[in-house]
């Protein structure tokens, strides 16, 4: 399984040939394509970019985004940035992490991973919310139970 | 490598054809904006209607034409007929509007935003003339929402990569001298004349030197860098190009936090459709320039939009200001001479080369050049992106672009993002100019206005602003990260009725103790503390000695006036 795993990191690694490589460049490159970072991922990413592994981690621990587990079934963003918030993005916060039973950053049937996000870049509709990495505008708080029980149906390529 | 002029001659026949059809063309708005209102839905909704009904035509994507509250945008061309946009075309209503649209040829007027371009259609206006379009002038987004975003070609057809040519006609110190005239200054916040800060490094005989376009753009409520660069990216690619020439620099890069999927593959296509035809690379149309422009992609952190934190993201480090000096000038990236700037400022490059400084110094006022770029967001009917000469007033944008309020009354304007100010509703007439604006307290900075109404608490305001400015301190510098959250624990413990005499100096002190540190974020994140101070003191010392909250938006505070309703929020 982790040698599996290693050389799918180093194929990864190589697929950033002809651009500007970087500890950081790497470890978005390993998660895009396997969606966490696999602790294999610090070891690899050091010898490939000549970087200590202290330093790899102080990278992938410093970034927000970078997850160290791989990803539930379902995602789930909510904004709580000022532009949302004026608009109800704290109901609509509230009531995700209600229907969901949000503990720490999953819900409680192990199926969604939740986070509050300080700015999903789409103050004109907002509250704004990103399920599965679909945005959805305008989000009224009565709208989250629907939400909630429809996830299967969000998605860039539904 | 084909010629500028070649390359014009297949462009315009390309558009042509898009713009005078055999089958019809559709254009959907699906930068973030457009996404976030459903616009992917809708181009999928569209092609399979289309497909099932046996009708030929082709589905493109657009980006944001700015009338964010319209999305989604849906544009038609059908053969022989003007295009029209129409507004709010979700994927549950393409059904009806192709079969009406384009099955039947009814233009319906009653949905429609629009014409674009040229042409009539009875009972339907032009686009250009809607009021919140009238009053702008739009350089930058001179073809935003118009254009399949990432097509060399179309971009060209649109007068792109003359500004390129013509900068190879000139030494590069003229083309810089260009800048100069136009009197062009930086639109990241800190308002630089970008002209002399391009002399900086074109003075360095370096072999390496780099631009860096910073499109890392965290501000909450600012969002026309995204626009910018997922409706039209050739203009930034040709602008940092232009900058390289002018400065004799050897690469561009366009820095883009890697979680805006969308944003990075419309640069990075357009990118390599430009290198594809010759515009990238090698002795750019046959100039002898060599040049290469590159997407760094950094992580999430709204630090790394600082100029040295910048840096240190593209070095693959975590994203920590520097100290200074050196400046990036002399010892940048990879502490090679670099210059960065902000998107929407090189964006403007590429038409101040083809128009000539002079017709850009014409626009704006006296101190201010040209346009400003403002995001609305908030409590106001039309949210959206707007370009407006520097000089018309708050008020104007918010009314006659915004579509005024939504409740009764605007109570604070929060301009520039989280470490920016705020404008009380009763200055509404200062002008949309970097100076002005800063006069008041309220600073232009990347041109985001977030609109307040009277449900707004100040108190619960500040605190959200200095929760962001807390939550994305980066900790290098311990004034801003021990300061950022002090001022969060005592605005929580104010709104939660917990304040004490002494709160508001203590935070105006920790506020004045955060400018030791080295880099803005840390140096301004006791502006939203001051601007609320400024204008609403007496809101906030209820808060903490009566325990009272007006707009009964602080829980377990009693509410001196009526509690929201719920309508407006």
């Amino acid at each position: 399984m982790v040698a599996e795993q290693t050389s799918k990191i180093k194929a990864i690694l190589e697929t950033q040939r002809g651009r500007t490589i970087t500890a950081l460049s790497s470890l978005i490159a390993i998660q895009n394509a396997v969606g966490y970072l696999p602790p294999e991922s610090m070891e690899e990413v050091a010898s490939f970019t000549g970087v200590s592994v202290n330093d790899v981690w102080g990278v992938a621990t410093f970034y927000t985004h970078f997850r160290h587990e791989p990803p539930l079934k379902h995602s789930v963003e909510v904004c709580w940035g000022p532009s949302c918030h004026l608009r109800g993005g704290d109901k609509v916060m509230e009531n995700f992490k209600k229907l969901l039973g949000v503990v720490g950053e999953k819900s409680a049937n192990n199926e969604v991973s939740f986070k509050g996000s300080s700015c999903l870049a789409a103050c004109q509709q907002a509250p704004v919310i990103m399920a599965n990495e679909e945005l959805v505008g305008n989000v009224k708080p009565e709208q989250v139970q629907d939400i909630v029980n429809n996830l299967d149906k969000y998605g860039r390529h539904h | 490598m084909p010629t500028y002029e070649e390359l014009k001659k297949h462009a315009d026949s390309e558009w042509a054809a898009i713009l005078k059809p055999t089958t019809v063309q559709i254009f959907v708005g699906t930068a973030t904006c457009g996404r976030a209102a459903g616009g992917e839905r809708t181009v999928r909704a569209l092609k399979a209607e289309l497909s099932k009904r046996g009708i030929s035509g082709t589905v493109r994507d657009a980006g944001c034409n700015g009338l964010c509250f319209a999305e989604p945008i849906v544009d038609v061309i059908m053969p022989g007929k003007p295009r029209i946009s129409y507004g709010k075309i979700t994927a549950d209503k393409v059904p009806q509007f192709v079969e009406d649209v384009i099955v039947k040829g009814n233009p319906r007027p009653d949905i429609a935003l629009g014409v674009v371009g040229e042409g009539t259609v009875p009972g339907i206006g032009n686009v250009a003339d809607r009021p919140e379009m009238k009053i702008q002038v739009r350089a930058a987004l001179r073809n935003a929402g118009i254009i399949e975003p990432w097509s060399v070609n179309q971009y060209i057809a649109r007068g792109g990569y003359a500004g390129l040519t013509k900068a190879f006609s000139m030494k590069p110190e003229q083309a810089i001298d260009e800048v100069v005239k136009s009197g062009l200054r930086g639109r990241g916040g800190a308002a630089f004349p970008t002209g002399t800060k391009w002399k900086f490094i074109a003075g360095s005989n370096a072999p390496v030197k780099y631009h860096l376009c910073n499109a890392e753009e965290g501000d909450p409520g600012a969002f026309n860098d995204k626009a910018i660069l997922e409706s039209d990216p050739h203009s930034v690619v040709e602008g940092i190009t232009i900058a390289g020439y002018a400065s004799k620099a050897s690469k561009g890069y366009i820095f883009i936090r890697c979680v805006h999927h969308e944003v990075i593959s419309r640069v990075e296509k357009a990118i390599e459709e430009a290198k594809k035809v010759g515009l990238l690379g090698k002795n750019i149309l046959g100039s002898g320039f060599d040049y290469d422009v590159e997407v760094a992609q950094t992580g999430e952190s709204y630090v790394a939009g600082e100029e040295t934190a910048l840096m240190e993201a593209i070095e693959g480090k975590r994203s920590m200001p520097r100290a200074k000096p050196p400046f990036p000038a002399t010892f940048g990236l990879w502490g090679k001479p670099s210059n960065i700037n902000n998107v929407k400022t090189y964006a403007y490059v590429p038409e101040i080369l083809a128009n000539g400084g002079d017709w850009f110094a014409k626009i704006g006022s006296e101190k201010s050049k040209g346009t400003a770029i403002v995001c609305l967001s908030g409590d106001i009917k039309q949210p959206g992106t707007y370009e407006v000469p520097m000089g018309v007033t708050v008020r104007q944008v918010l009314e006659t672009c915004g579509g005024g309020v939504i409740g009764k009354e605007i109570k604070v304007l929060q301009t520039g993002g989280p470490l920016g100010g705020l404008l009380a509703g009763n200055e509404l007439d200062v002008k949309i100019d970097f100076d002005d604006m800063a006069a008041k307290g309220a600073i232009l900075g990347s041109g985001g206005i977030i609109v307040c109404n009277e449900n707004t608490c100040i108190v619960e305001l500040t605190k959200l602003l200095a929760d962001f400015n807390r939550d994305e301190s980066c900790g290098k510098c311990f004034p801003c990260r021990i300061g950022t959250t002090h001022v969060f624990q005592i605005l929580n413990n104010i709104t939660s009725g917990k304040g004490k005499t002494g709160d508001v100096e203590k935070m105006l002190q920790i506020g004045d103790a955060m400018v030791s540190s080295l880099c803005g974020h840390g140096q301004l994140a006791g502006n939203p503390t001051k601007g609320a101070l400024k204008y609403f003191k007496e809101e906030i010392e209820e808060h903490i000695h009566q325990k009272k909250c007006r707009t009964g938006r602080c829980v377990g505070l009693a509410a001196t006036e009526p509690a929201a309703t719920g309508a407006n929020r």
